[in-house]
């Protein structure tokens, strides 16, 4: 596991519930309606008679002051209602959560005896607490532990739990009408949400059909919580050919979700293995949106996928929209080599007018012929965008001792001040960040 | 005296109308606030913060820390914001020219090196003497600049920084470690997001371990008691909905995530002023409703910061002053907006309602209670109908105050204890015992100290060392826990 783990998921199970759903959510949302209610009727009867004492021309105080009063009445039984239920309820859910959470643990311990193979699984049914321990304990372990959590949710009917889950909230959905308050709106989507995160957690295949659904659904948070655990789920399925087939079924979704560009990047991550033939997919589809082809892009980068380096050379082209260039150059540059007719559109990108697709193609004009390579990145250090030089100089940092070389050299001899500036800062920066690998002398 | 009757009556009738008008919005924001907690207690969650952390996708952050006399904190501070859960972020530091040894500290602490930077100056600001950095932590910078207040110190560290996401905290709050990843999320989740803000907390009462709050008791002194409650109700209650009608036009300077070229965009933070962050907000809302680009600030309620709050009556008078000053400077200055169809929501209702029931309310309750020394004084006054009066008051802002209470509890790992519970929920009925009326007629003085007082920022005076009886309890010894 990386180092850089939340302090949540270090936490023993009991710790981690603070971020779920609390219990008393749908008492304290009924509470808030009545208040509402009741402070609108009072405030406008207080209102109604005040103006109204005002037109009529008489001024019946004593009227106002009764509507006072039943204002004042109003509120303090509000108050008090509120206030006792309120303190029953936390002290009622603290000491439930309380027991849930040691609940909790025992069965996290009893888990990790099931999984480490000393005691055989437990038959279902099983409660919420020892559900929520399975799937968490499921997230943190891999090989024969896995393999046994993973049969330890079919043996136990959590499968059947949360598919049957999810179909319920998508027939409450389905069934909403235009009159449903705003509380039951909230509630619907706090359930949904629940269930789907212990299907991203679970990665149950046979539930891949409703939450690809799911992943067109109007509500933005609902879309994103689907997709994701259809991701994840995806990423688990062992057989390589039904795996394609699942991503692509993703990739119909995904296309008209509207999604955020970060949470393509995101679903891409945690696709995983399923990654490349969906990036394939997108690459090679005229009809992908372009959020969707420069997250794919970036995935080439990011997951070192060189075999796609062919398919990056098509979103090269000059009237591709700028992100997509953008990422496709940047795809370009994490490959170790240029693919065949990928030169000149390269070439043409260094010369760009617009500075973003300059500092990308500098990022990639190391895999041009040397000596044409470092004579476009010495150009370009001399660039009027402050963020072009930057990339060209770094660009020479990363392209080992030529390229270093390179930039020593032009922090004496290039003729634009800026340019001996950029490069000299860039040296001195490698020199504190990797001391083994600068050259020069750092100013420091 | 029948003139006199008549301006009181007037009076009068507008006071109840303002009062049942904004008793209506409160009453309306703890609803429409409600989704807002709601989803939020699940988002992020566990599974979705490891993904964010463990992963590759997540932005990168630049935060941005101003410092001006903090030598005692600073690298406490900084040492936590190295240590927070995220995959790559940096921290600059902007020494706004301090006259203490914050520099020194620093320098020491971290054996930093100086370090001549060549950066792209996209924000004017004061000039910048040094730039250090560090071998240890090659993602800390701090730079040594002339004075210009925190807003040219915020603009220095902007022009240094690199990441598309920009975070600004102040140097004696105290993050919560997960607070990048889990504001960084809303970025990913929509393109168009240009600033997120979380909640702050009062570090007053918290048990703080290892550098991370793990419980809250309610605090000793029943000044800092009644801050917890009006943090609540502020955070948790009014920001909730605003965020969630798409008007939130203010995020605290102690902890705001913002897209750097949108920050860029406005020209980065306005020096001189108290309440450069909810100007910035404003800023940003004016400049992309200008631009005709959508775009959206959003909120998380998750407990992202804790700070210090004033635990005496007259440091919490004079940050009050501030704070009012604070915000008629910024509509002032974007007085433009007002009632402006070109502003959508934010000219229609948000800087409106800034107007009438923010600064409104001061002058209004002010003028309420002065009406009633008038009023006695010449032998008109209603008594019966003025303590009715006061007791609806009353009634209702403990009623806020609860449901600003119960809505941070749905949101936190470990809510209070029935006796912290009881002690907040008299503090409610005691904010309003001569506090509150202290605070108004300070903040009406403050609307015309706004010329005179311009960019004057408050400092807390030095806490007291405490005395053993008064340290926090550790979870385990919680009252009532």
């Amino acid at each position: 596991m990386s180092g850089a783990r939340s302090d949540v998921l270090d936490a023993a199970p009991a710790d981690r519930g603070g971020l779920r759903a609390r219990r008393g959510e749908a008492l304290f949302r009924a509470l808030s309606v009545l208040i509402v209610v009741v402070e609108a009727a009072v405030m406008g009867a207080l209102v109604w008679v005040l103006l109204g004492s005002r037109t009529v021309g008489a001024p019946p105080h004593s009227l106002l002051q009764d509507a006072l009063v039943a204002a004042v009445t109003a509120t303090a039984s509000l108050l008090a209602v509120a206030t006792a239920t309120l303190a029953v309820l936390r002290s009622a859910g603290a000491g439930r959560e309380g027991r849930d959470g040691r609940a909790e643990g025992g069965w996290s311990r009893a888990w990790e005896r099931v999984l480490d193979g000393l005691d055989p699984c437990p038959a279902g049914p099983i409660d919420d607490e020892a559900r929520s321990a399975l799937l968490a304990l499921s997230e943190s372990v891999t090989g024969a532990r896995l393999r046994r959590a993973t049969a330890a949710v079919r043996q136990t009917g959590t499968d059947a739990v949360l598919t049957g889950r999810l179909d319920a909230v998508r027939g409450a959905r389905r069934g909403r009408t235009a009159r449903r308050s705003f509380a039951w709106r909230g509630r619907s989507t706090a359930a949904t949400l629940d269930v789907l995160d212990d299907l991203a957690r679970a990665r149950l295949p046979e539930a891949l059909p409703a939450l690809l659904m799911l992943v067109r659904d109007r509500k933005v948070q609902t879309r994103l919580h689907a997709v994701r655990a259809a991701a994840r789920t995806i990423s688990r399925i062992d057989d390589d050919g039904d795996r394609s087939a699942r991503s692509r079924d993703l990739l119909e979704c995904i296309g008209g979700s509207g999604l955020a560009r970060g949470a393509l990047d995101e679903t891409l991550v945690l696709l995983g293995r399923a990654a490349p033939p969906f990036v394939r997919a997108v690459l090679t589809d005229r009809n992908s949106s372009p959020p969707l082809l420069a997250s794919s892009l970036d995935a080439v980068a990011r997951l070192r996928l060189s075999r796609l380096g062919p398919l990056v050379v098509s979103h090269l082209d000059d009237r591709a929209p700028l992100d997509v260039r953008a990422a496709a150059l940047r795809a370009l540059g994490s490959l170790p080599g240029l693919p065949a007719g990928s030169d000149e559109p390269l070439r043409r990108a260094l010369a760009d007018p617009v500075d973003v697709v300059r500092a990308q193609a500098s990022r990639a004009a190391r895999l041009l012929p040397p000596s044409e390579g470092l004579a476009a990145l010495n150009d370009l250090l001399a660039d009027p965008s402050w963020w072009v030089r930057r990339a060209a100089a770094e660009a020479l940092a990363a392209a080992g001792p030529i390229g270093r070389a390179a930039l020593r050299d032009a922090t004496r001899t290039h003729p634009d001040r800026f340019a001996r500036q950029m490069a000299a800062q860039v040296l001195a920066d490698r020199a504190l960040e990797t001391p083994s690998d600068a050259g020069g002398r750092a100013i420091a | 005296m029948n003139v006199l009757s008549s301006v009181l009556r007037g009076f009068e009738a507008l006071v109840l109308v303002y009062f049942a008008i904004l008793t209506l919005v409160y009453a309306l924001s703890a609803l429409v606030g409600l989704r807002t907690i709601v989803v939020a207690a699940r988002e992020p969650e566990p599974l979705a913060l490891r993904d964010v952390v463990d992963r590759h996708y997540a932005k990168p952050v630049s935060i941005l820390v101003p410092a001006y006399n903090e030598e005692d904190g600073i690298v406490g501070m900084v040492g936590s914001l190295l240590a927070l859960h995220y995959r790559r972020f940096e921290v600059i530091v902007a020494v706004d020219g301090a006259t203490d040894a914050t520099l020194a500290r620093l320098v020491d602490a971290f054996a930093m090196v100086e370090s001549p930077t060549i950066y792209r100056r996209s924000v004017g600001t004061r000039p910048v003497h040094r730039v250090f950095r560090c071998r240890d932590h090659p993602n800390l910078l701090v730079l040594d600049k002339v004075n210009g207040g925190r807003a040219d110190a915020v603009n220095a560290a902007l022009n240094l920084a690199r990441h598309p996401l920009v975070c600004v905290v102040d140097a004696d709050s105290l993050l919560n470690p997960q607070a990048l990843a889990r504001a960084s999320r809303l970025f990913a989740e929509d393109d168009t997001m240009i600033a997120v803000g979380g909640s702050l907390q009062p570090l007053n009462g918290a048990v703080v371990e290892d550098g991370a709050v793990v419980g809250m008791v309610a605090p000793r002194r029943w000044v800092e008691r009644i801050q917890v409650l009006e943090y609540a109700r502020s955070f948790f209650v009014t920001r909730a909905a605003w965020s969630r009608v798409g008007s939130l036009m203010i995020i605290s300077g102690a902890f705001g995530l913002f897209r750097r070229d949108a920050v860029v965009e406005c020209g980065g933070w306005t020096p001189g002023l108290v309440a450069d962050d909810m100007e910035m907000v404003v800023k940003l809302h004016r400049r992309f409703r200008e631009l005709g680009q959508a775009y959206r600030i959003g909120f998380t309620p998750d407990p992202m910061c804790w700070t210090e709050v004033p635990s005496r009556v007259r440091d919490l008078r004079a940050q009050r002053c501030m704070w009012e000053r604070g915000i008629l400077e910024v509509l002032w200055r974007h007085r433009g907006m007002a009632g402006n169809r070109r502003y959508g929501r934010i000219g229609l209702v948000g800087i409106p309602y800034l107007w009438l029931f923010e600064t409104g309310a001061t002058v209004v309750e002010a003028l309420g209670y002065v009406l009633v020394v008038v009023s006695a004084a010449a032998g008109l006054l209603d008594l019966r109908f003025a303590l009715l009066f006061f007791a609806l008051a009353v009634l209702f802002g403990t009623l806020f105050s609860e449901l600003g209470m119960t809505a941070q509890a749905l949101l936190v790992s470990r809510p209070r204890g029935a006796r912290d519970r009881f002690d907040l929920f008299v503090a409610a009925f005691a904010e309003y015992l001569g506090i509150r009326q202290l605070l108004v007629f300070s903040r009406l003085v403050a609307l015309f100290q706004v010329r005179s007082r311009r960019g004057r920022y408050w400092r807390p005076s030095p806490p007291r060392p405490p005395a053993a009886e008064t340290l926090p309890l550790p979870v385990a010894e919680a009252r009532g826990g």
